[in-house]
C-alpha cells in the first residue's frame, strides 16, 4: 500500500535529471536506502551476521567504505556506520538486517528519509569543494575508498570519494540540503556547473 | 604621453602598452606594469593626500605596504573600494583614483588649518578637552565624525563576487623575494606540494630593482627564470597579487587575492577579491624588511622617500622620483640608491651619513663616482611646503652645516623584519643588535629566510632561501635525496649600521618631527605620553594613537622603539613593539564575507511542508536554523486576529500543526531503560512497551535543561523527543555520558529527527479526522488511550501515532517519513475539511500550552530554575539517582524564596503583560524596587476571552492571590495583577482524555 504514495526528496525538482554540462556533473542522487548501523566491532558474531546479509565487510579502519554492487558500507565511527544501497526497498533491507542481528546488542534504522546524497563529479569537483570544506581533499589524501565527515560551507556533511574522475558524494540531512545544494550552485558557477534545475535555490 | 619623470629606457614597465587612468578625475598616463604609485611619480604628481590629523600634505614615501601615506579611494559607487594602497595597486585602464581626507580639494584642503594648530592639538587633546561640559559632547561628535575618517564606504549593495578556497601544502612560502623564490624551488624540487604568494603584481621582490647579478643572470631576468620554473611545476600554485594578511593558531594562513581585470565600469584592479584560508604543513616567512625612516623636522613632506624605494621606482618602474636627491642614511643601502640615481642621470647632491667612517664597497663606489658624502652629519630640517626644497644639515652634535636643495630626499634608518605574521601568532622574536631591530625566531613549522631573518645581503639571503626550503620540505615529510643548488650572487658585503634614533638638541614643535606619519604622532608626542607615566610601548600605544591607522605601524613602530629606549635610557629590546594584529594591510570586508550572505549567510532548514506552508499564505519566524510557519494570516486578518482564530478552531474543532523540528533519538539496547532513568528525573525501566512518558532532563547543576516526551517502541527501544532548539546539544549531552562515563552500558543512540516528520492533529475531532484520513489503528478511546503510542498506517504511509498533546486537547502526533509527509499532510487537512480544520503555527503553540501551564524550556526556564521551582518537583525520583540530583538539596536549591512559576491575571482582562517586565509587589517610592521576579510568557487567551501570563515569582507559589505590579517596557506605568495557579485552562485535564 505504502509503495504507492510518492516519495519526495530534499530536492525533489531536480532528481535523476542528467547536467548538460559535459565538464562534470552536478545531481542529486534521491531515495536511496541510508541505514544506521551500530554494533561492537569486537563482537565476530555480529560483524559476520552482518556480512552475510550484505555480502560485504564491513569497513573497520577510521573513514574508509566498502563497496558491492549496489551496496556501500561507510565507517561513521567505531561501531557506526552508514549503508547505503543503490536502491529502494530500505524496508526489505532493515528487516534482513534486524532479523540478522536478533537477540544481540546491535541497532539498525532507517534514516533513508531523513538524508540525501548529491553527487558532484568532474574535473573541477574538489576545486568548488575547496570553497566550503577545510578538509584536505588532494587525491593523495583522499582517495576512492575514503569518507570524511565535515562541515562543507555551514552545514554538516558527509564526503564519499566514489573513484578518481574525481567523483565525490555528498550526504547531508533533509533540511540541509536545499541550502547545501544552494551553496553548491553558487560555488560551481565559476566553473560551468549547476544542478540539472534552478529551482533548487 | 606627457610623463615628465619617465626614465628614458630601462624598467619593468611594457612601453607598448600604454594606459590611462584617472586621479581627481585628472588623467594620468601610464604602463602594463605601473603601480598607481609610480604612474602618478612618473606624472610628477607628488601630493597624494592629506594627513590623518593635522591635512599636512603628503606625498608617496615607499613602493610596497609599508607606505603610511599612499591611501587612495579606488573606483565609485557600489564598487568604490576606500584605504587602497596607491604602492601595491596596479595601474589598469577605467582605474578611478581619488585621494582621501581633503576637501574640497587635494591642494585647497580647509581642514589643513589643523596644521597650524597642531602644537595646540597634542596627543591626547580629545580625550581630555572634549570631555566637558558632558551635554556638548554630540556636538563635539557631530564635529569629529565629520573631520575623523579616511575614505567612503560604498553607497550601494555590492555588485562583486567575492571567493573563499581552503587550500593544503606541504610548504607555504610567504614573500616571493631572492629568498623567497629560492625557498620554494628548493622545495619543490622535493615534490612538496608548494604555495608561493607575495602581494606585488609579480614575483621577485627586490630582485626585480637589483643591481646584482644571480647565477651569471641580471636579479630581475633570474627572478622571471625561477618563476617560469615554478610555474611549470607540478604541484607548485603561485599567487601574485595576494597579501598574507593573517597567521593564527596552527599556522592556519589567511591570504587575499586581488582579482586583477580591466573590466569596464568595475572599479578596475580591485574588482572582487578571493580569501584563501590555507593549512600547510610547514611555512617559510620570507615576508622581508621594511626601511626604518630617521627623524628630522618636517620629515612628512612630499618628496621625503625611503632609499630603497627610490631605486625601485628608478630600476622597477623607470621613474625619476625627483630631479636632484640628497640622501641621509646610517647604513650602507642608501649609497645603492645613490648609485641607482647616478645611473639614471638624476644628481644625488650630497649623502649625509650618521656614520664617522663609511668605508663598506658600496660607499666607496659611491665616491668614486663623484658623489659627496658627509660622514657624521645628519638631516636636521627638510625645508620646503608643498613638497621637499632643501636639507639641512648637521653634525652629530648639533654643528649647521648647511643646507642643501632638492627636491627629493632619500632616508635610510636602516631594516626592521617584516615579522607581522609570525608576531600574530605570538612566534618568538629577539632583538638583533646587528639590525637595531626585532628578527623572528624559528620554531612552530616557521623557517623564517632572508631580510625577515636579518640577512640583508643578496647571496646570504639566497643560500638561507634554499637551506630554508629544503628543511621546510623535510620537516613536512618530502625529500629527494639530493641537495639543490644554492644560487650565487655578486653583492657586495655590507658595513654594520649605527642606529640613529633622536635628532641632535630640541626643536620648536612647529617643526614636528613625524614617528607615525598617517596618524600624525610626533617626537613630542611620545615625549608627552613617556612624561605623563605612559611608558609601556603598548600604553604609548593608545595615549598617542602610535600605530593605529590601516598602515599598522609597519614604518612607525620599528622606529617608535628606538626612540623610546632612547628617551628612557633603556635597552631597547626591553621596550618592545607594541602587539601585531591581523590584517597585516586592509582586507575588504567583502572578501572577509566571501559567499556567506544573503540566502547563504546561514543555512534555512524547511520541513516537507514548507512550500504548502507558503502557500497557505503563513507568515514565519526563525527557531535557530529552522524556518517556521508562525501562524497563517487570511486575508484581512492581523496576527492577533489569526491567532484567536487558530487557537478557538484548536479548542473547539480541530487544528493541524507542523512540528517535524522536534528532535527525535532512537535509544537501543539492553540497558535503554537503565539509562533513560540516569539521565531523566523520574523513572523508565518500568513503563510498559508502547508507552509514553513525559520526561524532564537536568544538567549536572540540578537545573532544567530540556524536556520531551519519550515512548517505548519495544523491550529495547525507546524514542526520545527532544525541544527542537535542544535537538543537538541533547545528543551530545547523552552521547558525552554514554561515551566518558558509562561506557559500560549497552545503548546506541541515534537521531531520527530528520526521518521521521511529526504531524499533530489537536482538538475535540481530531479523532474523527484521523479515521477520515485512513488508517488501520484502532481511535477509541480504549483502544489508544491517552500517553500511548501505536504504529500503523496513516493515508497509506507507514507511521507512529503519539497520543500525546502540548495544548490540553485530545491530539495525536503523527509520525510519518519525510519522504511522504507532504502527502500525509494534505490528506489530513482534506480529510479534516469537514470539521473545519485550521493549520496553526507556532505562535497558536505557544497560547495554548500558556493556557495550559505548560513550560517551555527557555521560556519559563534560564538554566537557573530547577523542576520544582517551576512545580515538576513530583517528577523527581526518590528512588533512584539521576544527572543533577545532588545538586537539588544544596542550600541554594531548597530556599523558600526562590522564583517559582505562577500564573498572572491583569486587574484588565485587555491588557498583555510586556514578556520579560519586571514585577514588583508595588511601585512606592523605595529605589531600587525591591524585585520579585519577572513574566516569561504572556498572551491574550481567546477562549478565555481575557490576558494570562506566566512568571517566575520569588516565594510565588506560597502565595498565590497577591497582588502584583509589572512594569511597562517603554513608559513608566506599573500594571496590576494578581498571582494565580499557572494553569489557567481545564486544570483537570479532563479534555486529553476523551
Amino acid at each position: 500500500m505504502s509503495r504507492s504514495i510518492p516519495r519526495r526528496s530534499p530536492l525533489g525538482a531536480i532528481q535523476s535529471a542528467e547536467s548538460p554540462a559535459h565538464n562534470g556533473q552536478l545531481a542529486e542522487r534521491p531515495f536511496l536506502t541510508h541505514l544506521n548501523l551500530r554494533l561492537d566491532p569486537a563482537d565476530a558474531t555480529a560483524l559476520a551476521a552482518v556480512h552475510r546479509v550484505l555480502g560485504i565487510k564491513l569497513p573497520l579502519t577510521p573513514n574508509t567504505t566498502t563497496a558491492g554492487d549496489d551496496l556501500m558500507a561507510i565507517w561513521l565511527g567505531p561501531d557506526e556506520w552508514l549503508l547505503l544501497a543503490d536502491h529502494h526497498q530500505s524496508d526489505a533491507l532493515l528487516a534482513d538486517l534486524q532479523t540478522a542481528l536478533s537477540g544481540q546488542f546491535a541497532s539498525v534504522v532507517d534514516l533513508s528519509a531523513g538524508q540525501t546524497v548529491i553527487r558532484l563529479s568532474g574535473p573541477s569537483t574538489l576545486d568548488v569543494l575547496a570553497r566550503g570544506c577545510a578538509l584536505d581533499l588532494h587525491p593523495s589524501v583522499f582517495q576512492p575508498g575514503a569518507c570524511a565527515q565535515t562541515l562543507l560551507a555551514r552545514a554538516q556533511a558527509l564526503l564519499i570519494a566514489v573513484d578518481d574522475t574525481p567523483t565525490i558524494d555528498i550526504t547531508v540531512r533533509r533540511s540541509f540540503a536545499p541550502y547545501v545544494a544552494a551553496w553548491l550552485q553558487d560555488a560551481a558557477r565559476h566553473f560551468g556547473l549547476s544542478f540539472p534545475e534552478s529551482n533548487t535555490a | 604621453m606627457s610623463q615628465p619623470f619617465r626614465l628614458d629606457h630601462g624598467g619593468r614597465i611594457d612601453r607598448d602598452a600604454p594606459l590611462q587612468f584617472t586621479f581627481d578625475g585628472r588623467p594620468i598616463n601610464a604602463y602594463r606594469g605601473d603601480t598607481v604609485a609610480s604612474a602618478l611619480l612618473a606624472n610628477g604628481v607628488t601630493l597624494v593626500g592629506r594627513s590623518f590629523k593635522h591635512h599636512r600634505p603628503r606625498g608617496i614615501v615607499s613602493a610596497g605596504a609599508e607606505d603610511p601615506n599612499a591611501f587612495v579611494q579606488i573606483g565609485h559607487g557600489a564598487r568604490t573600494l576606500p584605504n587602497r594602497l596607491a604602492t601595491v595597486t596596479a595601474a589598469t585602464p577605467v582605474l578611478k583614483v581619488r585621494h582621501v581626507n581633503a576637501w574640497p580639494t587635494l591642494e585647497y584642503d580647509v581642514m589643513s588649518v589643523f596644521g597650524l594648530a597642531a602644537p595646540f592639538i597634542p596627543a591626547g587633546f580629545y580625550y581630555k578637552t572634549l570631555m566637558w561640559p558632558r551635554r556638548f559632547w554630540p556636538l563635539y561628535e557631530h564635529f569629529l565624525r565629520h573631520a575623523a575618517g579616511l575614505g567612503h564606504a560604498p553607497d550601494a549593495p555590492d555588485p562583486d563576487r567575492y571567493d573563499h578556497v581552503h587550500a593544503h601544502c606541504d610548504v607555504l612560502v610567504v614573500g616571493a623575494g631572492p629568498a623567497g623564490l629560492a625557498a620554494a624551488r628548493a622545495a619543490a624540487h622535493t615534490g612538496a606540494r608548494v604555495i608561493l604568494v607575495d602581494e606585488q603584481a609579480e614575483p621577485g621582490g627586490s630582485l626585480l630593482a637589483s643591481r646584482e647579478r644571480v647565477d651569471d643572470l641580471p636579479g630581475p631576468d633570474w627572478a622571471d627564470a625561477v618563476t617560469a620554473e615554478l610555474t611549470a611545476a607540478p604541484g607548485v600554485t603561485l599567487l601574485p597579487n595576494t597579501t598574507a594578511f593573517g597567521l593564527y593558531e596552527s599556522n592556519l594562513v589567511l591570504l587575499a587575492e586581488r582579482l586583477i581585470t580591466d573590466q569596464p565600469d568595475s572599479a578596475g584592479s580591485e574588482n572582487g577579491a578571493r580569501v584563501w584560508r590555507v593549512l600547510p604543513k610547514q611555512i617559510v616567512l620570507a615576508t622581508g624588511a621594511h626601511e626604518r625612516p630617521l627623524l628630522f623636522a618636517n620629515n612628512d613632506r612630499p618628496g621625503v622617500m625611503l632609499a630603497g624605494a627610490i631605486s625601485t621606482y628608478v630600476r622597477r618602474y623607470a621613474v625619476a622620483p625627483g630631479s636632484r636627491a640628497v640622501l641621509f642614511t646610517n647604513n650602507d643601502s642608501a649609497y645603492r640608491t645613490a648609485l641607482d640615481l647616478t645611473d639614471a642621470g638624476v644628481p644625488v647632491a650630497a649623502i649625509a651619513d650618521v656614520r664617522t667612517d663609511p668605508d663598506g664597497d658600496l660607499p666607496s663606489e659611491a665616491r668614486a663616482q663623484g658623489i659627496p658624502v658627509h660622514p657624521g652629519a645628519v638631516v636636521r630640517h627638510a625645508h620646503g611646503r608643498g613638497r621637499v626644497a632643501a636639507a639641512e644639515l648637521c653634525s652629530l652634535d648639533g654643528a649647521p652645516l648647511g643646507a642643501i636643495e632638492c627636491d627629493l630626499l632619500g632616508i635610510s634608518g636602516g631594516f626592521a623584519p617584516a615579522l607581522h605574521l609570525h608576531a600574530q601568532a605570538r612566534g618568538p622574536s629577539e632583538w638583533d643588535p646587528m639590525l637595531a631591530a626585532f628578527a623572528p625566531k624559528p620554531g612552530r613549522g616557521i623557517h623564517p629566510a632572508g631580510a625577515v631573518a636579518g640577512e640583508l645581503e643578496l647571496a646570504a639571503a639566497l643560500r638561507q632561501g634554499t637551506q630554508a626550503g629544503s628543511a621546510a620540505a623535510a620537516a613536512a615529510g618530502r625529500s629527494n635525496g639530493s641537495e639543490p643548488e644554492v644560487p650565487r650572487a655578486n653583492d657586495s658585503a655590507q658595513a654594520p649600521i649605527q642606529p640613529y634614533w633622536l635628532p641632535p638638541g630640541n626643536l620648536a614643535r612647529a617643526k614636528p618631527q613625524f614617528v607615525d606619519l598617517h596618524e600624525d604622532v610626533t617626537l613630542d608626542d611620545l615625549r608627552l605620553s613617556l612624561r605623563e607615566g605612559f611608558e609601556s610601548i603598548e600604553h604609548v600605544k593608545r595615549y598617542t594613537t602610535l600605530g593605529m591607522g590601516p598602515d599598522q605601524g609597519k614604518l612607525a613602530n620599528p622606529l617608535a622603539t628606538g626612540v623610546i629606549a632612547e628617551l628612557l635610557g633603556r635597552d631597547p629590546a626591553s621596550v618592545g613593539t607594541p602587539r601585531h594584529r591581523p590584517a597585516y594591510s586592509p582586507v575588504s570586508l567583502g572578501a572577509i564575507a566571501g559567499r556567506h550572505i544573503g540566502p547563504l549567510a546561514d543555512p534555512v532548514r524547511v520541513t516537507p511542508m514548507q512550500e504548502w506552508h507558503e502557500a497557505a499564505g503563513a507568515s514565519f519566524e526563525n527557531v535557530g536554523q529552522w524556518r517556521r510557519a508562525w501562524y497563517y494570516p487570511q486575508p484581512g486578518e492581523s496576527m492577533h486576529q489569526a491567532v484567536a482564530r487558530e487557537c478557538l478552531a484548536v479548542r473547539h474543532r480541530v487544528g493541524i500543526l507542523d512540528y517535524s523540528t522536534l528532535g527525535k533519538i532512537e535509544i537501543t539496547g539492553p540497558d535503554a531503560g537503565e539509562f533513560l532513568d540516569r539521565v531523566y528525573t523520574n523513572a523508565w525501566k518500568r513503563l510498559r512497551p508502547g508507552r509514553c512518558r513525559y520526561g524532564l532532563m537536568l544538567g549536572e547543576d540540578g537545573m532544567i535543561f530540556d524536556d520531551g516526551v519519550t515512548a517505548r517502541l519495544d523491550d529495547q527501544r525507546y524514542l526520545m523527543f527532544t525541544s527542537t532548539s535542544n535537538a543537538a546539544p541533547v545528543l551530545a549531552w547523552l552521547e558525552q555520558w554514554l561515551q566518558t562515563e558509562w561506557p559500560d552500558l549497552r545503548v546506541y543512540l541515534t537521531s531520527v529527527s530528520e526521518h521521521w516528520s511529526n504531524i499533530a492533529l489537536a482538538g475535540p475531532r481530531s479523532r474523527e479526522v484521523l479515521a477520515a484520513a485512513g488508517t488501520d489503528i484502532p481511535l477509541a478511546r480504549d483502544d489508544f488511550p491517552f500517553m500511548t503510542f501505536r504504529e500503523g498506517q496513516v493515508a497509506g504511509v507507514p507511521a507512529r501515532v503519539f497520543r500525546i498533546s502540548f495544548s490540553g486537547e485530545l491530539s495525536y502526533e503523527i509520525n510519518v517519513p519525510a519522504d511522504r509527509a507532504r502527502h500525509v499532510w494534505e490528506a489530513l487537512v482534506d480529510a479534516g475539511r469537514p470539521f473545519g480544520i485550521t493549520p496553526y503555527g507556532t505562535e497558536t503553540m505557544h497560547v495554548l500550552r500558556a493556557e495550559k501551564g505548560f513550560i517551555i524550556v527557555g521560556q519559563e526556564t534560564d538554566g537557573s530554575v530547577t523542576p520544582d521551582d517551576v512545580g515538576l518537583g513530583r517528577l523527581l525520583s526518590r528512588r533512584k539517582d539521576f544527572l543533577g540530583k545532588r545538586s537539588l538539596s544544596r542550600p541554594d536549591s531548597v530556599r523558600p524564596d526562590r522564583k517559582q512559576l505562577v500564573g498572572l491575571l491583569t486587574d484588565d482582562p485587555a491588557q498583555v503583560l510586556p514578556e520579560g517586565g519586571h514585577v514588583v509587589d508595588s511601585p512606592g517610592p523605595q529605589r531600587p524596587l525591591p524585585m520579585r521576579g519577572h513574566v516569561t510568557s504572556s498572551y491574550f487567551s481567546p477562549v478565555l476571552g481575557r490576558s494570562i501570563a506566566l512568571a517566575m515569582i520569588t516565594g510565588g507559589r506560597a502565595a498565590l492571590g497577591e497582588r502584583l505590579h509589572v512594569a511597562t517596557l517603554h513608559d513608566d506605568r506599573w500594571l496590576p495583577a494578581r498571582s494565580c495557579h499557572p494553569v489557567f485552562y481545564d486544570p483537570q485535564g479532563a479534555r486529553q482524555h476523551v
